[in-house]
């Protein structure tokens, strides 16, 4: 899908052993334990972080969305990203299985500090919140929120401007927090809110060391690193998720689930970075050709009917491939197995960086 | 004292009577979630004047109480909540004989939070409809980054108040910290004392006469006495003067 950024590091086969001995296909699933020990099921360890559906019609964005978690990827969306008033969207509604009435698509709620746009529905039968700590540039390089995008979510009475009709400024911490140990109560707000979601914090990648410490005091479920920034090189991408699980087990959290925002990555790079430590991966930069696909079959507000039933066979078409790579790869991963048992390079800076194996020339 | 607080601490020595109290429940005894199952299975009133009554006894500081109740009912709440108490509220119309804690009413939808005693932090935040009445103090970044609504306090704030405000109404009867306004906001800001300062891009301005009908009224649904020329409001720089410009009317896209 994308170039191997992390090609430097290898994924090693299992040892040649004297004895031929038969290993298990070890399955990709996983379960986040909540406090209250309710265990949230996550079947693939892929998501779509940062979707940018205000580039799309409320309507194709929520099939697309519905298209993408239906292979189960986990994918963010507000309620109000995917409908119109009125509306209901296929993501927020119950898969019609006469078995399973109340089977849901795996969804994650972006929980931003400044809450526009969400409403106490986002939070029904959300697998997973983002309590999102760090501000994050739009598109436009603004730590801001645009008019547009303010519409789609407030949906003001016709022809109302919202905050004067510009752009609102992006807050870095919630009005409704005091501080990070306060934090902890939040947490447990939004665990009361979802009893079925498991709580992660999302954070930049520049002042690991201080904000994981930080973070970990209000005892989320797992953190999100955000990663995505294009001057990331390889190498540093591989040394900082190494060194956040270091950190994490430092602070007695080593057993808590650790997703990566990476940027574009390859199906070798996921499994990577899974060897180095993430519990999962986003696939943002794989999932944006079915953006822009869609923008251009429907530059206008009228769009081809037949586009949406075919929406799903074309994610699938365009995703699957990748997503059974992924899942192939992982098979061969025991529960436990150290970055130096599963990596290996020819580099010794990455060697360093990683605790990969280093590997004769 | 007050005469709406007379009548509030009335209501607050006056145990509803057996006929009244038609449904009571403890904190002490039911969790958070039991707590709202149990609401949440109270018949509806075929009156929707006279909602049926429910007593919550045990209030003890209690973290995320009360929260997403939707249903339209009258819930009286003895004691102090602590953290997020009646978050996402929708339709209910609830009274705190006492204190809460931060967050107060946070994401509220509709219906009405009155509070006897003081407000922690960030009251009322990112509320979008309904009303929240505080009749002691709140503390900082009330009504942070609201989208509709009102918010009342009968006695002084914190700092930031209505920082990342995006639409409705605070009033604030006593003094404000400082940095009070934002100048990206839409939310409309009236205060009876002084604030300590006002956050860059703000300006304190008179009321219009169609702003103290309107401040009249909601002092009034806000069961809050006030003359409404009291108060002034804290309005964007560049808003007063769309305003102005427009003689009067209000520039939707005053940016």
């Amino acid at each position: 899908m994308n170039q191997d950024r992390l090609s430097s590091l290898h994924l090693l086969p299992p040892p040649t052993r004297s004895v031929w001995s038969a290993n298990p296909l070890f399955p990709a699933a996983k379960w986040i334990p909540r406090p209250d020990k309710y265990a949230v099921p996550v079947e693939l360890p892929l998501f779509w972080y940062d979707p940018p559906w205000i580039d799309l019609q409320p309507e194709l964005a929520d099939h697309l969305a519905w298209g993408v978690a239906n292979l189960d990827v986990v994918v963010s969306a507000l309620q109000r990203d995917l409908s119109d008033d009125g509306q209901e969207s296929t993501l927020f509604s119950p898969l019609e299985k006469e078995d399973q009435p109340d089977t849901y698509l795996p969804r994650m709620l972006p929980y931003r500090v400044e809450r526009y746009g969400l409403t106490p529905r986002d939070f029904d039968h959300t697998r997973i919140i983002d309590v999102r700590l760090s501000a994050y540039p739009d598109a436009t390089g603004r730590l801001a929120y645009s008019p547009q995008q303010l519409q789609r979510w407030e949906r003001p009475s016709q022809g109302a401007a919202i905050a004067g009709g510009g752009y609102v400024a992006a807050a870095a911490f919630p009005t409704d927090v005091v501080s990070l140990r306060q934090m902890q109560v939040k947490l447990d707000q939004l665990r009361e809110l979802a009893p079925r979601a498991a709580v992660l914090i999302s954070l930049g990648p520049y002042r690991l060391e201080e904000e994981i410490a930080a973070a970990l005091v209000a005892k989320p479920d797992g953190l999100i690193l955000r990663m995505d920034q294009s001057e990331l090189e390889g190498l540093q991408l591989a040394g900082l998720v190494r060194r956040a699980r270091e950190l994490m087990i430092q602070h007695e959290a080593g057993e808590k689930p650790l997703w990566i925002v990476p940027g574009p990555v390859s199906t070798r790079d996921i499994a990577k970075l899974i060897a180095l430590g993430a519990t999962a991966v986003a696939i943002d930069s794989w999932c944006q050709p079915l953006v822009e696909m869609l923008q251009e079959a429907a530059p206008g507000e009228r769009y081809d009917r037949q586009l949406i039933h075919e929406l799903p066979a074309l994610v699938s078409q365009h995703l699957w491939e990748d997503i059974d790579r992924v899942i192939g790869i992982l098979s061969s991963f025991a529960p436990g197995m150290k970055p130096s048992q599963l990596l290996g390079t020819f580099h010794p800076r990455w060697a360093k960086a990683c605790g990969a194996t280093m590997l004769a020339p | 004292m007050n005469d709406s607080l007379v009548s509030f601490d009335q209501e607050s020595r006056d145990a509803l009577s057996e006929e009244e109290r038609e449904y009571l429940f403890s904190l002490l005894q039911l969790s958070n979630s039991e707590m709202r199952t149990a609401i949440r299975s109270v018949p509806l009133s075929k009156d929707s004047e006279h909602p049926t009554r429910v007593e919550v006894i045990g209030a003890e500081g209690q973290h995320s109480a009360l929260m997403r109740i939707e249903r339209h009912l009258k819930v009286r709440v003895r004691g102090s909540l602590g953290d997020y108490a009646f978050s996402m509220n929708d339709q209910t119309a609830a009274k705190i004989f006492g204190n809460v804690g931060h967050g107060v009413a946070e994401g509220m939808v509709s219906g009405s939070v009155r509070v006897r005693g003081h407000a922690g932090h960030g009251a009322a935040t990112a509320m979008t409809g309904g009303t929240v009445a505080i009749y002691g103090n709140a503390g900082d970044r009330a009504g942070g980054a609201m989208r509709g609504g009102g918010l009342f306090v009968r006695g002084s704030v914190g700092n930031d108040v209505g920082l990342g405000a995006l639409a409705g109404t605070i009033v604030i009867g006593g003094d404000a910290g400082d940095n009070l306004g934002d100048p990206l906001s839409d939310v409309t800001v009236f205060i009876r004392g002084t604030a300590k300062s006002l956050a860059e891009g703000v300006t304190a301005a008179k009321l219009r006469k169609k702003q103290e009908v309107q401040l009249g009224l909601l002092l009034i649904t806000a069961g809050i006495r006030g003359d409404a020329s009291d108060f002034r409001r804290i309005v964007p720089t560049a808003k007063l003067e769309a305003e102005n410009a427009a003689r009067g009317e209000v520039v939707p896209n005053w940016r």
